[in-house]
């Protein structure tokens, strides 16, 4: 509970929803799905800015792009016909891994990308499939590539700014391999793989992506290296994945050891899938 | 009773007859305590400590007492209340130290819960933080520090347990039979080894609620998820030194309990919260987070297992040490830890046995009851040790079961003779072996395997268990005829989602020859109102209960012919009933109804006899006494039922990863009353002993913080991960003295679950494991010979909430 709370504002603007994140004179916060808020006891908020009231809760394609609203949640996701067109889905099937029913039916993918846990499979995907997002501040709005954003920190890259959008370019091909205890479980490790290939079928961009091996999601650009410019088969899959040389921590879900040996095969096993 | 009877005669029991609480509960018209409202109920919440052990310095409650809307605030000081099911060793809250991580250190009444939770947040504790007694095995060591340096002093039940005072060793269980060392002198083998299981959650869906009312003159009303209304008031009564009639206990319908909803837990709390704010009654509902440490848990347990064996693979020496973290309270551990002594062989013959088991006390949330009540916690380990022995001599596991179960003629560990009549193991092994097509794979698994890359492996193993209970357990069932010849039946069992008020309703519905809609059986109980039971626990509600309803069914028509024969100017001798009517035998035709005697029968004129119909049947446990403190030997056990899991599972040898396939379980019920009743026990037992088998288990740093109180870090299985396959079986091999031949399965299921897993994923890949849960990585490590990690106490990373 957060004991402090005595003003919550439903703004119905972007302009007016920043300014009252900049306030100087109270502590405002950001009330996306508030999932992540609903667990805070922060005694130093003092406001909720709801963005409820602003539109950005959709998913609409625009040109080649897919935009997506920061307010969409992991359900809409799910269910999304659009996303289905984007690297074989799997940005829609690490939605559907994300938590259980009632966070997925209220946390917003803004949020998520914010608070950007390890085990959150649904960042690992937007790192994987690439994009943009676009952060609205008090100078204005701009826009950085994803992984931009994880270079820079979640928190650095949207401090006092509000996730209004995200972009991402539909085509491509993609496979998802994850770990976890039970069907329900959050992910102990996951690799996420996009391709786009030229029609010849010769890889012009290989994007390799490692969740839950440390804070945030990692691409692995070795792999990525040996897989551009090639055509892949069972062969430069296996060959490309021999090693994943990653960083992993170890916690009580796995050890470091456990998670960079998984790495090369969930990654091993993605390639293979895309490789049949 | 009636074990006899031709099945072709019974019209009731034997068949699939709907649950009686089935449609209140799918439409949500049933009413939990937590639906309750009373009119001015004030909503409680407690302070918990941050602390495994610690001294409390001071409590500072004044900003919370001044905050608008708090009626009563309590910490332990002003409690001098000790509670405890058969070692008295704990406060109301925690007076002085605290004992745990979770443990109430203080308490608040307030008009909301919001009020509630503020002026929790507001009240200060300081604490001196001390060294916590962690792991139960060096609990044992003489110079660890002490988790109750004031044990000496408890009051316990003297005739069945054995605490050690100036050690953490709450409870010391013996065991001896045969001679050991001469047993193991005759051994050609000795297999020793050690497994380990850490603590579990029960995770009932409603969690524990309780809401007290302490009126005028020491009148305390209690409104409790309990599974045991009589238990929670006779402890109750005992700790605060009120009469039993002083105190009513009041049980609507419980979402579930698994035993540890069996004991008293929030009971004390709410009733001291409303006693103070004048009288007002109080609510609290724990959060699913303080399921996890302010209630208790299911105990860890270290078991070391000895086995002397011979090379026609016979068992003829078996050493037994046992090391059961009971946490900071006895509670039913101390119990656990009896019940597991005298049956943790599994159902095998031991001529020689030597159990020492020990419940240590340690800084950890307590132990209580669980479904199996030690009996899965134990069976971990000697089913992963029957397959040790079995491969050490070269038998095939299975085999190497049938030759050492037990038999009509064996001696149980306690002395006791089994006979035809107790039941049959090695028929429910073979019944599983069969529907897992054991000791091969079928073209279909080898295709699979061939397509997978994956290996598959099969596993048999066996168990069995008694009611853990006093020898003296004793249950009432009175039924009450209404105006229109219906039937009230009122006993003190909770219908807790086991089935047996269906079941009992059968057993009434057979006996009195009604139809089943004629019956209604009382789900919700009322100390005031309903008669006596003990508890509803370890499976030993449908064979108490059901003999008590069927020799009230007898008494209630012993007072229908008499008024009948009255009535007919008939001797009682020569009367009989059916379709709801009594006649002459001699002239069917002659009959008088039911419904005529109900209360009371009228002649034309207006002049009655008889008086309202009511049957009485008062039933308690026979032939059954305490064990010998020394020797462990005596009669403990009701009934014991047996049963055995087949397991298939594929293993991926690259990640450790294993997927069930199929699961069947047989269990030897003797007459299954309502065989969807056992298969919904078969089914869901069996998936709570995968749980933690695969999932499930506490972790502790190395202060003692619980790391784990929530269901992402804790994962239950839910219904998408069911086996592909699962199949139920009974075997019937009646009980005598159960009611038509019954025998209970409400815990049977879970059990044994876990070492057929570990069996069936060693024959899959070869990984040889001996802790539980088996997580993917412990596989990959043990295939790998890697050292395990330790699961009980463990660092923490990132990712972890504290």
């Amino acid at each position: 509970m957060l004991p402090n709370v005595r003003k919550f504002y439903r703004p119905t603007s972007l302009e007016e929803a920043v300014a009252l994140l900049n306030s100087e004179k109270e502590r405002n916060v950001v009330l996306g799905g508030g999932t992540q808020l609903a667990l805070s006891a922060h005694p130093g908020i003092e406001g909720l800015i709801d963005l409820g009231g602003l539109g950005l809760d959709k998913i609409e394609r625009r040109g080649e792009e897919i935009v997506i609203g920061a307010r969409a949640r992991p359900s809409d996701l799910f269910r999304s016909e659009l996303l289905r067109d984007v690297a074989d889905n799997i940005l829609a099937e690490a939605a559907g891994n994300y938590l259980a029913e009632v966070q997925r039916n209220r946390a917003s993918i803004g949020g998520i990308l914010i608070s950007c846990a390890a085990w959150a499979d649904i960042a690992a995907a937007l790192l994987a499939i690439g994009g943009r997002i676009t952060i609205a501040g008090k100078d204005g709005e701009k826009t950085m590539t994803v992984d931009e954003f994880y270079e820079a920190g979640p928190s650095k890259a949207a401090h006092r700014a509000i996730i209004t959008e995200l972009r991402i370019r539909a085509g491509g091909r993609g496979a998802y391999q994850r770990l976890a205890k039970t069907e329900t479980d959050i992910s102990i490790l996951s690799s996420l793989v996009r391709l786009d290939e030229e029609t010849d079928g010769t890889i012009r961009e290989a994007r390799v992506v490692i969740g839950g091996a440390t804070a945030l999601p990692v691409r692995v650009r070795e792999v990525e290296e040996k897989l551009r410019g090639k055509r892949l088969d069972p062969a430069l899959a296996e060959e490309a994945s021999r090693d994943c040389p990653i960083e992993t921590v170890g916690d009580f879900r796995a050890s470091a050891d456990y998670r960079r040996k998984m790495a090369a095969v969930l990654t091993k096993r993605a390639l293979a899938a895309l490789a049949k | 009773m009636y074990a006899d009877k031709d099945p072709g005669s019974l019209k009731v029991v034997g068949t699939p007859q709907r649950r009686v609480d089935v449609l209140e509960k799918l439409t949500g018209a049933a009413r939990y305590t937590a639906d309750l409202k009373l009119p001015g109920m004030l909503y409680a919440k407690v302070k918990r400590s941050p602390h495994a052990r610690a001294r409390i310095i001071r409590i500072d409650t004044s900003r919370a007492a001044a905050l608008p809307g708090v009626r009563s605030i309590i910490t332990g000081e002003e409690l001098p209340y000790r509670v405890g099911l058969y070692i008295v060793d704990k406060y109301v809250m925690a007076r002085g130290v605290v004992r745990h991580f979770g443990e109430a250190v203080a308490a608040v009444a307030a008009d909301s819960i919001e009020i509630a939770q503020r002026a929790v947040d507001l009240i200060e504790v300081e604490y001196e933080v001390l060294t916590p007694v962690l792991d139960p095995v060096k609990a044992f060591d003489r110079r660890s520090p002490l988790v109750h340096p004031d044990l000496g002093e408890y009051e316990y039940v003297e005739a069945v347990f054995t605490p050690v005072p100036g050690t953490n060793i709450a409870n010391h269980t013996k065991l001896r039979k045969g001679n050991l060392a001469k047993g193991f002198r005759e051994a050609d083998w000795i297999v020793e080894r050690e497994y380990t299981n850490p603590s579990v959650q029960h995770v009932p869906m409603e969690t524990h609620v309780a809401i007290g009312q302490w009126g005028p003159r020491d009148q305390v009303t209690l409104w409790s998820s309990a599974q045991s209304p009589f238990t929670v008031r006779n402890l109750f009564c005992h700790a605060f030194k009120l009469p039993h009639k002083n105190v009513r206990v009041i049980v609507p319908y419980v979402g579930g309990g698994f035993g540890g909803k069996a004991g008293i837990h929030l009971e004390p709390l709410v009733a001291c919260l409303s006693r103070k704010a004048g009288g007002r009654p109080v609510r609290l509902v724990a959060t699913r987070e303080e399921e996890f440490s302010l209630l208790p848990c299911r105990s860890a347990l270290t078991y070391r297992i000895k086995t002397g064996l011979r090379n026609d693979g016979r068992i003829v020496a078996q050493k037994m040490t046992m090391f059961w973290d009971a946490g900071a309270y006895a509670d039913y551990a101390v119990n656990v830890t009896r019940a597991s002594g005298y049956s943790a062989s599994g159902p095998y013959e031991i001529p020689n046995a030597w159990i020492d088991a020990y419940t240590m006390y340690t800084n950890k949330p307590f132990g209580t009851a669980y479904r199996g009540f030690g009996h899965v916690e134990f069976s971990w380990g000697i089913e992963r040790h029957m397959d040790l022995c079995a491969r050490t001599i070269g038998m095939d596991p299975l085999e190497f079961r049938k030759v050492n179960a037990l038999r009509p003629g064996s001696l149980t560990l306690t002395g006791e003779r089994i006979t035809v009549n107790t039941g049959n193991v090695t028929k429910c092994m073979e019944e599983v072996a069969k529907a897992i097509n054991y000791g091969r794979l079928t073209a279909r698994e080898k295709a699979r395997e061939k397509r997978t890359g994956k290996k598959i492996g099969k596993a048999v193993a066996a168990l069995h268990k008694a009611p853990a209970m006093p020898p003296f357990t004793s249950t009432v069932v009175i039924l009450r005829m209404n105006e229109d010849g219906t039937v009230t039946a009122n006993f003190s069992l909770s219908e807790i989602g086991q089935g047996t008020y269906t079941s009992v309703a059968q057993v009434i519905a057979e006996r009195l020859k009604f139809p089943m809609e004629k019956i209604r059986v009382c789900l919700d109980t009322d100390t005031e109102h309903d008669p006596y039971d003990w508890q509803t626990v370890a499976s030993k509600g449908l064979v108490l209960t059901g003999n008590a309803a069927i020799l009230a069914a007898e008494d209630l028509l012993r007072r229908a012919y008499g008024t009948a024969g009255q009535i007919l100017r008939a001797h009682p001798r020569d009367l009989d009933h059916d379709d709801e009517k009594v006649f002459l035998r001699h002239h069917p035709d002659r009959s008088v109804t039911f419904r005529e005697m109900a209360v009371g029968y009228a002649y034309p004129d207006g002049n009655g006899i008889g008086g309202q119909i009511v049957g009485v049947g008062r039933y308690i446990a026979q032939g059954l006494s305490n064990l010998n403190k020394e020797t462990g030997q005596g009669h403990p056990a009701l009934d014991w039922t047996y049963g055995a899991h087949g397991i298939i599972v594929e293993v991926d040898p690259e990640t450790g990863e294993y997927n069930v396939l199929k699961v069947a379980s047989a269990f030897d019920v003797g007459k299954a009353i309502n065989p969807e009743c056992v298969r919904g026990q078969a089914v869901g037992g069996m998936l709570q002993g995968l749980g933690t088998a695969v999932c499930e288990g506490y972790m502790y740093d190395t202060e003692g913080h619980l790391l784990n109180p929530s269901f992402t870090d804790n994962k239950v299985p839910t219904a998408m991960d069911l086996p592909e396959e699962v199949e139920s079986i009974a075997v019937e091999t009646p009980q005598i003295d159960g009611p038509y031949g019954a025998r209970g399965v409400g815990e049977h299921p879970m059990i044994a679950v876990c070492g057929a897993l570990g069996n069936a994923i060693q024959n899959a890949v070869g990984a040889d494991l001996t802790h539980m849960p088996m997580r993917q990585e412990d596989v990959w490590r043990a295939l790998r010979k890697k050292t395990s990690i330790n699961h009980f106490i463990t660092r923490c990373g990132f990712g972890c909430k504290r």
